[in-house]
């Protein structure tokens, strides 16, 4: 019973801190940008079939090659293979986030790995994983995702493992940095001075300065990623037999959608591909300036204060006289002048 | 009433931000004489380095707001000024040195270059005639081999050599006013010494003035005929060096003289601190800026802030407790 | 600058190079078919033998003859001597002539766009910068959240949508004769410019705002250190400071952000390539890949990379010329 207790516990204090962590996204501006579209994509990627009106893969589904759009097919039909253009929308939700969202969750597993190892264990290790980042940084990665593609197929599987193999070398990097940079710190010192153990520094100190960075990139890592893909189906070298945006802007352009002036059939699929790519982007932005509030990206935009108006200031710089009384208007310009924008 | 080299009358300055309003100085007046060494002295984020900038012109609006009755070099008044009339008198008449040298010298520049770009700036001369006086600046403020040191880039120097070239190109154009800005802070004691040296011999021999900003008291009996001390945007005292340190009479002036350990006092008298921290900028208390960390405060202190009050003997004092007992 | 720092990082350069060139060599011999038994699939008049010797004799073409090793050092020898092997194709051209009919295409491309990218960027970024806060610095914000998540080519498909095949303004397809009847005369050159026009704007667009972005975050770090107080307190004036102190110091890591857009030169620009039909680099590697030409593919790879490495090198060493704290090596 007491075990059982401990775990509910332990499980309800990560569901408050997963809670407080969402709730902190949330707030945040672009967080919220962000979290609003990923959710609605994955619920899109999820509930695919019951959205979309026909099933694309279905090959008795499919209409006329061509069709403008209407109330059958909201989006028109696909001019190589008739297949509903709209339903080839919402399944493919499903491909380009879950390689996004599989291959950025592995990458940030390798890479954090591997630069931990790196940062941490150094010597031979360090030196071997830091070669192997310089030479695959250098390597021009499409080509070779193209030969590796090539030779060991393009299944779903193969992309992903292309993916991670060429995706985890600039997380490494940052995490051995990172990694480097606490083990030197001075309150690192103070704790192997003060006999902490190796397991207490790396849990205790290491990591969680590593986690925090290694979420932070993986929700970019994953827009970056999202391109990729559609490139890659684009080049039609992404697994064929799928429905996915790049492949379906490939199917526009080799089907003549731009001489037949489809624009649907080319400006859908590349919206689906924007607004994946920028939530993630959003996502990963705010995680930025959440997590490591020191890093604020936006800290070069100053902001013009034009609702200080002269008045406000001649009032504020004359309290500062001697024997002026004390300035009493509100010393927060910012709420007045959102009290003033409700009213 | 001109005689003054540098008069700065009521000056404010605030910055705005998402939280609120810093207001970093509020009303300070301060005057140097030709030739003279003052002091203003302060714990960190009084408002001394702004009271600097905000005098040279220096501050970017936004995000700082800078009012004041006038700012006058040698009895012209350059407050508002435009750009180029600022830019032309900068680093001729009025000129500063800055505390952290390293940071302070363009890193990808020689040390030369950067000393003749002011004489290329202000006196029309030929490039050749540029370097041959600054290698003699150098040798001047005491750089060892100023010929190959002209070539040198900054991150190649020591400290102390870095603060002698920021010392060189303040006196490059023989200005009439200097701002130290915490010019030793960054060095070793004895550096910091012999940079100090240099800075009293040249301001003697150019006949300067010196405003001396810095929160090292040891620094200011050494250098500074007069001292301003500075307390969260104000001034609170006002003296001359002898008689400030020998008597002073603001409880924070009190304060920062018990700080320091003499070499004479009794072994095993420990420091006496004053308690807490600088009041936020942002929130200050109300009444004398001073009165949560005074001993001494009364509750008028917490009521209404105290004025500037010039005693007989020509001390300034802000206290409602000292303005009481001279009267 | 140091001159052991300058052959570490040269050896250090051929050493990534031999690491890819024996991938390179490597990776085609992993599980892939043998060349023969797809060009000459037994036929029922040849015996056993005929077929063998026929496939011996095309081995030896391919340098795939012998053992794993001996094949190893012949690749390598034949490398030193400026051959990248055989391709595939009917007659059987070096895979080198291959790369050097293509490569001025792809470079005229790649290079116009990173010059445009360059010096417009620069440009943008500077004003933002000295506009920070304001519209222009907020509408290039804006600019770069929104092109930062849009593939280059879905604006290459864009352009040729409305431009070339809606309002029929610049070609859509690269003309196929463009390369054929090129001679140096203002005629071809316009023509070049004028099919070149779309797949260079597709990727200006992208590039102008990143170098904008880059730029304009550099320039506003450097406006913010003490040394640019210090200028001014000179008496500098505002030109002198932004050109001599804030973007000399500010556009050094942009330097860096050139090298990377050198080493991808060759490389970075398959897909416009293939969107408007470009007869470059990118459309020769995706030929090879359809035919799994594999020697050409590699040819490719090791091309690219060793352009790659060269222009890092090359970058590294400008870097520490241009920024003195870095003689000895490691950044500051």
């Amino acid at each position: 019973m007491k075990v059982l207790k401990k775990i509910g516990t332990a499980i309800l204090s990560v569901l408050r801190s997963v809670g407080s962590f969402f709730a902190r996204l949330w707030k945040h501006k672009q967080g919220r940008v962000g979290l609003i579209i990923v959710t609605f994509l994955i619920l899109v990627a999820l509930f695919a079939p019951l959205i979309a009106p026909y099933d694309p893969y279905d090959v008795t589904q499919r209409a006329e090659k061509g069709l403008t759009p209407s109330w059958q097919h909201l989006l028109g039909t696909s001019i190589t293979t008739g297949q509903d253009i709209f339903s080839m929308l919402v399944y493919g939700a499903r491909v380009s986030l879950s390689i996004g969202i599989i291959t950025g969750v592995l990458i940030a597993i390798l890479g954090a790995t591997l630069g931990v190892i790196a940062g941490y264990v150094g010597g031979a290790a360090d030196t071997i994983i830091m070669r192997l980042v310089d030479i695959m940084i250098v390597i021009p990665t499409l080509p070779l995702v193209i030969v590796i593609t090539n030779i060991f197929g393009n299944s779903y599987f193969v992309i992903v493992f292309v993916f991670v193999l060429f995706g985890w070398q600039s997380l490494a990097r940052i995490v051995r940095s990172q990694v480097l940079l606490l083990k030197n710190s001075d309150y690192v010192k103070a704790a192997e001075l003060a006999g902490a153990s190796k397991g207490y520094i790396m849990f205790r100190h290491i990591l969680p300065g590593v986690s925090n960075l290694v979420i932070m990139s993986s929700a970019l890592t994953c827009a970056g990623i999202m391109i990729a893909e559609s490139g890659l189906s684009f080049l039609g070298l992404a697994n064929a037999t799928s429905i996915s945006w790049g492949k379906m802007l490939a199917d526009a352009q080799s089907g003549g959608a731009m001489l037949f002036g489809h624009w649907w059939s080319v400006l859908a699929p590349g919206i689906g591909i924007f607004l994946s790519v920028f939530a993630f982007m959003r996502l990963g932005l705010a995680l930025e300036e959440i997590l490591n509030p020191r890093m604020k990206r936006k800290s070069g935009l100053v902001k013009v204060f034009k609702h200080l108006n002269n008045r406000y200031l001649d009032e504020l710089f004359a309290s500062m006289d001697d024997g002026a009384a004390p300035f009493v208007q509100s010393p927060e310009p910012q709420k007045k002048s959102k009290r003033r924008g409700e009213t | 009433m001109n005689d003054y080299a540098l008069e700065i009358k009521n000056l404010k300055v605030i910055f705005p931000n998402e939280a609120g309003i810093v207001r970093a100085v509020e009303g300070v007046n301060l005057n140097l004489q030709k030739g003279e060494c003052v002091a203003l002295v302060g714990e960190s984020g009084c408002g001394k380095s702004v009271t600097s900038l905000a005098s040279m012109n220096l501050l970017t609006s936004p995000p700082a707001i800078v009012r004041a009755e006038d700012i006058r070099l040698c009895g012209e008044s350059i407050l508002g000024l435009p750009d180029k009339k600022m830019q032309a008198i900068r680093g001729k008449r009025i000129s500063m040195i800055f505390q952290d040298a390293l940071s302070s010298l363009n890193p990808v520049m020689t040390v030369g270059k950067q000393i003749d770009e002011i004489f290329k700036r202000h006196s029309k001369i030929k490039r050749s005639e540029a370097r041959r006086k600054s290698i003699e600046l150098l040798k001047l403020v005491g750089v060892p081999d100023a010929e190959t040191r002209y070539k040198a880039f900054p991150h190649e120097l020591s400290g102390g050599m870095r603060q002698r070239v920021l010392i060189a190109m303040a006196f490059a154009c023989e200005p009439e006013v200097i701002i130290a800005d915490e010019p030793t802070t960054a060095l070793d004691v004895t550096i910091q010494a012999q940079v100090l040296e240099v800075l009293k011999n040249m301001c003697r021999m150019k006949s300067t003035a010196l405003l001396l900003i810095t929160h090292d008291l040891s620094v200011v009996a050494n250098m500074a005929d007069r001292v301003y001390v500075m307390y969260s945007g104000k001034i609170v005292e006002a003296a001359e060096t002898y008689p400030l340190f020998t008597n002073p009479l603001h409880p924070y002036t009190k304060g920062l003289m018990a700080s320091v350990a003499g070499i004479d006092d009794e072994a095993g008298s420990t420091f006496v601190q004053i308690p807490d921290t600088l009041p936020n900028p942002m929130r200050k208390p109300q009444g004398c800026y001073f009165n949560p960390r005074c001993k001494y405060a009364t509750e008028k202190c917490k009521e209404a802030m105290p004025p500037l009050k010039t005693l007989d003997n020509g001390r300034q004092i802000r206290c409602w407790l000292c303005a009481e007992n001279s009267n | 600058m140091n001159k052991f720092y300058v052959l570490k990082r040269i050896l250090y350069t051929l050493f990534i190079f031999a690491v890819v060139v024996t991938l390179c060599f490597l990776i085609p011999r992993l599980g892939v078919e043998d060349p023969c038994s797809r060009y000459y699939p037994a036929q029922g008049n040849m015996t056993d033998e005929q077929f063998e010797y026929i496939k011996e004799l095309t081995r030896q073409q391919y340098g795939l003859d012998g053992s794993v090793w001996s094949q190893f050092i012949r690749y390598i020898g034949e490398l030193f001597s400026g051959n990248l092997g055989t391709s595939y194709q009917s007659g059987n051209p070096k895979v080198l002539d291959l790369i050097a009919d293509r490569l001025p295409w792809t470079l005229t491309l790649s290079i116009t766009n990173l010059l445009i990218s360059l010096v417009i960027g620069v440009i943008i970024g500077t004003y933002c910068a000295s506009k920070r806060g304001r519209w222009q610095d907020k509408t290039l914000l804006n600019a770069s959240t929104i092109t930062t998540a849009v593939p280059a080519f879905f604006i290459a498909l864009l352009l040729s949508f409305y431009f070339g095949f809606q309002w029929e303004i610049f070609p859509a397809y690269t003309d196929q004769n463009l390369v054929s009847s090129f001679g140096w005369n203002w005629e071809s050159i316009s023509a070049v410019a004028y099919n070149a026009a779309l797949p260079v704007i597709s990727m200006v667009i992208g590039g102008i705002i990143s170098y904008a972005q880059s730029t304009r975050d550099s320039v506003i770090a450097v406006s913010n250190e003490n040394f640019i107080i210090t200028a001014r307190a000179k008496g500098v004036s505002n030109s002198a400071v932004l050109y001599k102190h804030t973007l000399r110091n500010a556009l050094l890591p942009i330097v860096t952000n050139v090298g990377m857009s050198i080493s991808g030169l060759i490389g970075g620009s398959v897909v416009i390539e293939q969107i408007f039909n470009w007869n470059g680099i990118g459309t020769l590697f995706l030929e090879a890949n359809n035919t799994n030409d594999y020697p050409l593919m590699m040819g490719i790879m090791i091309f690219t990379s060793a352009f790659a490495l060269v222009a890092n090198l090359v970058t590294d060493l400008c870097y520490s010329l241009l920024d003195p704290r870095v003689s000895l090596g490691g950044r500051r």
